[in-house]
């Protein structure tokens, strides 16, 4: 076993060039750059071979840059926009298979639903919506959770206590239930403040590729997001709190305290870039999780309202016509959705051996020997 | 070798690797030595010496992904000699722990910590079948923990290990492994986790052990004051060979081997006064990429070019006094 | 300027257990200690587990707070020391840790954690690579070295880094806690022969605090002998291995492992016996008294106080008065 001999494939080649490129930029910007961090530069170069080495990982990561792609890009490309209800123009746009043809000639790869809307176009466009939520969920609900849990680990004590009970309590809250009710009351609440700020509301419907006419039913939107971001950042707090705690008794740490450094300086330089992996892992897997039940509560009726593109909601809106035979309704979205989080879950479980230095020390070894 | 030495156990052309994710290590690249009854033999050298893997493979408790690739162990028992290596799993086990008792490092780490240490003396003798009752186990374990000089034997045998002191835990391990009336006690760095104190303790009482049961003692260490204290031969390892071998007076009083010079003067003894320590410079070596010929030349302010092409095998200098070095085999005239 | 750089008087720490309820009981690991520490001078610091001299290393630099006494430095109370002043106290007062392998951030080069000392009391430099190469050549390392990782070294390599990191602020003042005990015979020597080096060219202080009473004898000017939590012995180096007063010192002596087996030819005269006792209920009187054969009735009583028995000698012994 310990006899093999490391081929160097294409993909490592792809690697190899990506990280001279980025080397390149770095060092036109600061000269020397590369110099300095040829030891990280090198450790990069071995992750990449960890990738290259894993089919799932490099089948995750090639799902996840599709949907990444899909959702910047998706509302551009689209041949329709989400809301063009053909079915106006001429009823003989309604249920269209997939791959036939229109009363105008037009091909519809995917078909069309029963408002007679290009299902390629609604995908794309749900893509959009998905992406969306997920970042929003994140970019919310992440630092909140990593700032408590640091906080917690780091200063122990009664600090720790407090917030380890509300990190209980909101943990103790029903998801589901609380997105149901927050979805009775929240989005009025959620229209006055974006009606008070119009710039608000300008950017979160560029953002979610939006007409203005579905200014209402963003609310909707929103109200879900908050409610998975309050049901969802408890559990960074536990699993953050742990690391800081092992962290926490390396000696490094202690002799940061004796150069006189702050906490908060120790917990942001010293903590923080320790624990870094195995959060990236979750946040990967977490990423996948909180699209799913977005699409969940959307097809339960909680979260986007149509006509606004949301797989979730697509799901459930062709779920009614399926007893007809239109299976393109409901299984197209549903196909996406699986495939986007299959390929965050793939993602992630590779990351977690990429970040792990063994794997890297045992690549490199492979290496020196091939080299002799 | 001495005329009276009349030996116990030899160890011939022992090769060790260690197949790692980073590569693989020669830990232990071809040793040979000879234990002679009666005597108190020691391993002694740095981290990464070998000295523990050597101690371990003369029972085959070379743990993975360490194999023994090469070399025989030879027991002598009154009945005959046997190669360790190439005994059967089963015959093996019951020379292991019966005749052959180890000692390890950690006292804390030996016992299990769920059974109370009477249990754990007995089940020992229940194993091997010293005793034939439960019962008797318990009553001899007594005696066992009275003979180690454990304070209060009869309430100690029912403590559990957490109770007790590092010290306490030590001389129950030693009376655990000297339960079965062992013949050969392999103790690895038996101290290096107790305070000095303790460890004087522990050693007068492996010393008294000793002289009572007629045992032999090979005991691993990297404390120089402990071979002066305890060994009647010593070998001195470096990065998985034996460098050089002798009697405890003349290892201290004559060093040969340039590290074993280096050792020595690198120990501050606390009865001299020493204006400067003299260091070995550089570092041990990384076992997967051993440097060729004698593996302490780039350390060495003598090598020579045979150095660093050949490896020097162990000559007998003066009667029972062994070195392998290159500066020494002009003088023998192969 | 007087001598005496540090100044410790009736120094506690008492570390709550958590008992049942309402009983209250404490690890009594340091119990009333003073000394002085003289200006660029090394202050050996003994004893075995338990001891207390672990805690005392910390307690001086203020990274535990005490349970009580005083702690002066440079005439300074350093326990009254607020805000800017207690991070300029941190500038000058460093520790080098025992474990290499957990004491410097693995996500670091090392150009980054010597040059963090630096960047944490904001001390402008012109040319950060000049000044962290010097203190690399300064401990016996180099350029080569600059922009690597801690794992990428050696045990005795790392403990290195960690005493240029320390010297980038040019502390006075340096504990050492058992900086060597983690690190081979030949690569302590190393180490112990590069510290003293650094300390006559910087003129620094050391608290060299270790369980190995050799290495202790050659590092130390003075050296102070902890027992449960008490000085019992302060003297100076030779005078503590020729001259050994107090009972526990002669029982540590005697258990030494000596490298010369001629020494054991002889038999040692005293006899060790008996286990350190538990700081958290200890003995009453003198902390020794039940391993002592010397042991007298007032010694099960009353706590003996450190004295000075010869010039510069300092027993608590009721035996050497």
């Amino acid at each position: 076993m310990a006899e093999e001999v490391y081929e160097r494939k294409i993909l490592d080649r792809i690697s190899d060039a990506f990280i001279k490129l980025i080397a390149k930029i770095f060092d036109s910007i600061r000269p020397g750059w590369s110099e300095r961090n040829r030891s990280k530069l090198d450790e990069w170069r071995l992750m990449f071979y960890a990738l290259n080495r894993s089919p799932t990982g490099i089948i995750g990561l090639i799902l996840v840059i599709v949907f990444v792609l899909t959702g910047i890009f998706g509302p551009f490309i689209a041949p329709y926009r989400y809301n063009d209800l053909l079915i106006y123009k001429n009823p003989g746009y309604r249920f269209i298979p997939p791959g036939g043809t229109g009363p105008g000639g037009e091909i519809f790869l995917l078909g069309t639903d029963d408002y007679g809307r290009d299902m390629l176009s609604l995908v794309l466009y749900g893509a959009r919506t998905s992406l969306v939520v997920a970042i929003l969920v994140m970019i919310i609900g992440a630092p909140i959770g990593i700032i408590l849990g640091l906080i917690s680990g780091y200063y122990g004590g009664k600090i720790d206590e407090v917030i380890m009970r509300v990190t209980d309590i909101f943990l103790a809250f029903p998801g589901l239930i609380l997105a149901i009710g927050f979805a009775a009351t929240l989005p009025d609440r959620i229209k006055g403040v974006l009606e008070a700020n119009p710039w608000l509301q300008n950017v979160l419907l560029a953002l979610f590729a939006l007409d203005p006419s579905d200014a209402p039913r963003l609310a909707n939107l929103l109200s879900v997001i908050v409610a998975i971001v309050i049901v969802w950042w408890p559990g960074y707090t536990r699993i953050v709190r742990g690391n800081t705690l092992s962290v926490k008794e390396n000696v490094y740490v202690e002799a940061a305290r004796a150069m006189g450094m702050s906490s908060w300086g120790i917990m942001v330089k010293h903590i923080l870039p320790n624990i870094l992996a195995p959060i990236i892992v979750i946040l990967t897997l977490d990423i996948g999780s909180v699209i799913l039940v977005e699409a969940g509560l959307s097809y339960l009726g909680v979260g986007a309202q149509p006509p606004i593109a949301d797989w979730g909601r697509i799901v459930y809106d062709g779920s009614r016509w399926l007893y007809r035979g239109y299976w393109w309704l409901s299984l197209l979205p549903g196909v996406f959705i699986l495939l986007t989080v299959l390929g965050f879950n793939l993602l992630g479980d590779s990351l977690r051996d990429i970040f792990d230095p063994r794997t890297r020390r045992s690549i490199e070894f492979k290496l020196k020997k091939s080299k002799r | 070798m001495s005329q009276l030495c009349k030996p116990i156990l030899e160890v011939r052309d022992l090769y060790v690797n260690f197949y790692t994710y980073a590569g693989i290590v020669k830990a232990i690249d071809g040793v040979s030595f000879t234990v002679c009854e009666g005597e108190t033999f020691c391993l002694v050298g740095e981290t990464g010496c070998g000295k523990t893997v050597t101690s371990r493979a003369i029972t085959r408790l070379v743990p993975s992904p360490g194999r023994i690739v090469k070399g025989e162990v030879i027991y002598y028992t009154p009945y005959g000699k046997i190669n360790l290596l190439k005994l059967s799993e089963d015959k093996l086990r019951e020379i292991r722990g019966k005749e052959i008792a180890y000692i390890f490092q950690d006292p804390a780490a030996a016992l299990d910590p769920l059974y109370t240490i009477g249990y754990q003396v007995g089940e020992t003798m229940v194993e091997h079948k010293t005793v034939k009752t439960w019962k008797e186990a318990f009553r001899k374990a007594v005696e066992v923990l009275r003979n180690v000089l454990l304070p209060d034997p009869e309430k100690r045998v029912k403590s559990y290990p957490h109770e007790l002191s590092g010290g306490m835990k030590q001389r129950s391990v030693i009376g655990i492994g000297l339960s079965n009336q062992p013949r050969i006690v392999v103790a690895d760095e038996p101290t290096s986790y107790l305070d000095v104190t303790i460890q004087a303790q522990i050693m007068d009482l492996l010393r008294k052990l000793k002289k009572e049961r007629k045992l032999t003692i090979i005991l691993i260490t990297h404390n120089m004051g402990l071979v002066a204290e305890m060994c009647d031969r010593v070998a001195v390892m470096y990065a998985g060979n034996i460098v050089e071998l002798g009697p405890v007076e003349r290892i201290f009083k004559n060093p040969l081997h340039p590290y074993t010079r280096g050792l020595l003067k690198a120990v501050p003894n606390p009865l001299t006064k020493i204006e400067k320590l003299e260091s070995i410079p550089g570092t041990v070596p990384n076992l997967i990429y051993p440097p060729p010929g004698c593996r302490f030349h780039p350390r060495c302010q003598y090598a020579m070019d045979i150095c660093k092409r050949e490896k020097p095998r162990l000559i007998e200098i003066e009667p029972g006094h062994y070195v392998a070095c290159h500066l020494y085999s002009r003088l023998y005239m192969v | 300027m007087s001598l005496d750089l540090i100044k410790v008087t009736n120094l506690k720490k008492y570390f709550p257990l958590k008992g049942i309820l309402f009983t209250k009981n404490y690890v009594r690991a340091v119990d009333g200690i003073s000394f002085t520490i003289r200006r660029g001078e090394t202050l050996g610091l003994v004893g075995e587990s338990g001891c207390g001299k672990t805690t005392t290393g910390r307690l001086i630099l203020r990274l535990i707070e005490p349970t009580s006494g005083e702690i002066y430095f440079d005439g300074k109370n350093i326990l009254k020391l607020k805000g800017k002043e207690l991070k300029e106290f941190r500038r000058q007062a460093q520790m080098v840790f025992q474990d290499p392998y957990t004491s410097l951030d693995p996500r670091m080069t090392v150009f980054d954690i010597i040059m963090e000392p630096l960047k944490i009391h904001k001390i402008k430099v012109d040319d950060p690579e000049k000044i962290v190469v010097d203190l690399l050549y300064k401990v016996g390392l180099n350029e080569t070295h600059l922009y690597r990782y801690p794992h990428e070294f050696s045990g005795g390599q790392r403990q290195r880094i960690a005493i240029a990191r320390v010297l980038a602020l040019k502390p006075k003042f340096i504990v050492l806690d058992e900086p060597t005990s983690a690190l081979d015979v030949s690569v302590q020597a190393q180490i112990l022969n590069l510290l003293k080096d650094l300390q006559r060219e910087f003129n620094l202080t050391y608290l060299f605090i270790s369980h190995d009473l050799g290495v202790v004898k050659y590092m130390s000017d003075r050296i102070a002998v902890m027992y449960l939590g008490k000085i019992v012995e302060l003297a100076p180096a030779e005078e503590l291995f020729e001259k050994p007063l107090h009972p526990y010192t002669q029982m540590l002596l005697a258990a030494l492992p000596v490298p010369d087996p001629d020494y054991y030819k002889k038999k040692p005269k005293i006899k060790v016996y008996g286990e350190p006792g538990s700081p958290i209920n200890p003995p009453p009187g003198c902390r020794f008294h039940p391993r002592c054969p010397f042991a007298t009735e007032k010694c099960k009583r009353e706590v003996p106080p450190l004295v000075e028995y010869e010039k510069d000698h300092f027993v608590a012994c009721w035996l050497k008065r």
